[in-house]
């Protein structure tokens, strides 16, 4: 089987930063998510979650801090739950941290609309700033 | 592969995928309730993006709403910087201004009693207000004058003010508060 290739994604005003690195499995996306296109944003993390259940990696940790996000990147990040749901069913482990800023209960309770609607098991740790 | 660049593709194509059954009259009980599963998933999804959308709208209603009142407060604070700005030229100038004036005035009145008076008595005897009226023209000038000369001296000391604040580094002004 092929070995995962890293990725990373430069952050803008628009969009997060992504970053993988398949030697210590660690998928993390961090910042603000406001694309034109979401959809053409998250494609490439969908399809390195999909490559990812079919490697023979073990487990993956994923990351998220976001400061914001708009609707149509809640809807992709949904996708990317979901797609993470399907990984851990395939019998990988997963580690899903959703990091917030101190006081931001907004972005916390975001996070926890997640876990409950896929069933996930999410960490959550505020920090003081990104 | 589906081309997936439109939001709720997966969505969108089994719900076509539905369709097209329903169409051809081959829809089985077992299809039918995978149908209503994935309906019911899309409402929890639905929900969840509401839910999670109006949240951060509100952050960013928050978030908007502390800007402005910010902005207010800065505006508020430019004005005042401004009048304290103007005070403090005024202030610094206006007794600059008033000494050349009283010069001017000085000079002017010796001016008139040493030249124009005796002009006057030699040649306009019987007009003897035209002294009067020539008196009370140097007064209107001099008042004139000294408003126009401490406009001047305010305008160039804002702007030097202006100009050391910005040299130091510690404020920034617009250009209509340098005016």
């Amino acid at each position: 089987m092929e070995a995962m290739e890293k990725l990373f994604i430069e952050p803008t005003r628009v969009t997060p930063l992504v970053s993988f690195d398949p030697e210590v499995s660690l998928l993390e996306i961090k910042g603000r998510s406001s694309p034109e296109n979401s959809i053409l944003f998250y494609e490439r993390v969908l399809t390195l979650i999909d490559n990812f259940i079919e490697s023979d990696s073990e487990g993956l940790t994923a990351n998220f801090s976001f400061e914001y996000f708009n609707t149509s990147s809640s809807k992709c990040l949904f996708d990317v739950f979901r797609r993470l749901s399907k990984l851990e069913e395939s019998g990988k482990t997963l580690t899903i941290n959703w990091f917030y800023e101190e006081d931001d209960e907004d972005m916390m309770e975001a996070g926890e609309d997640y876990a409950d609607l896929l069933d996930l098991e999410i960490n959550f740790e505020e920090i003081e700033e990104f | 592969m589906d081309n997936p660049r439109e939001l709720y593709h997966e969505e969108i194509k089994k719900l076509q995928d539905f369709r097209s059954r329903l169409e051809s009259h081959s829809i089985y009980k077992e299809q039918l309730d995978e149908f209503s599963d994935d309906y019911e998933e899309l409402v929890a999804q639905a929900k969840v993006i509401t839910r999670v959308s109006d949240r951060l709208q509100k952050k960013l209603d928050s978030a908007n709403l502390q800007i402005r009142s910010q902005n207010e407060e800065i505006k508020d604070k430019n004005v005042k910087l401004t009048e304290t700005i103007d005070e403090l030229a005024k202030a610094k100038v206006g007794r600059k201004a008033a000494t050349i004036m009283l010069v001017v005035a000085l000079v002017l009145f010796v001016l008139e009693q040493i030249i124009v008076q005796p002009y006057i008595e030699e040649n306009f005897a019987g007009l003897f207000y035209l002294d009067y009226i020539l008196l009370g023209g140097i007064f209107f000038l001099v008042k004139f004058f000294e408003s126009r000369l401490e406009g001047y001296f305010v305008d160039s000391q804002k702007r030097k003010i202006i100009e050391e604040q910005e040299k130091q580094g510690t404020l920034e002004f617009s250009e209509s508060q340098k005016k």
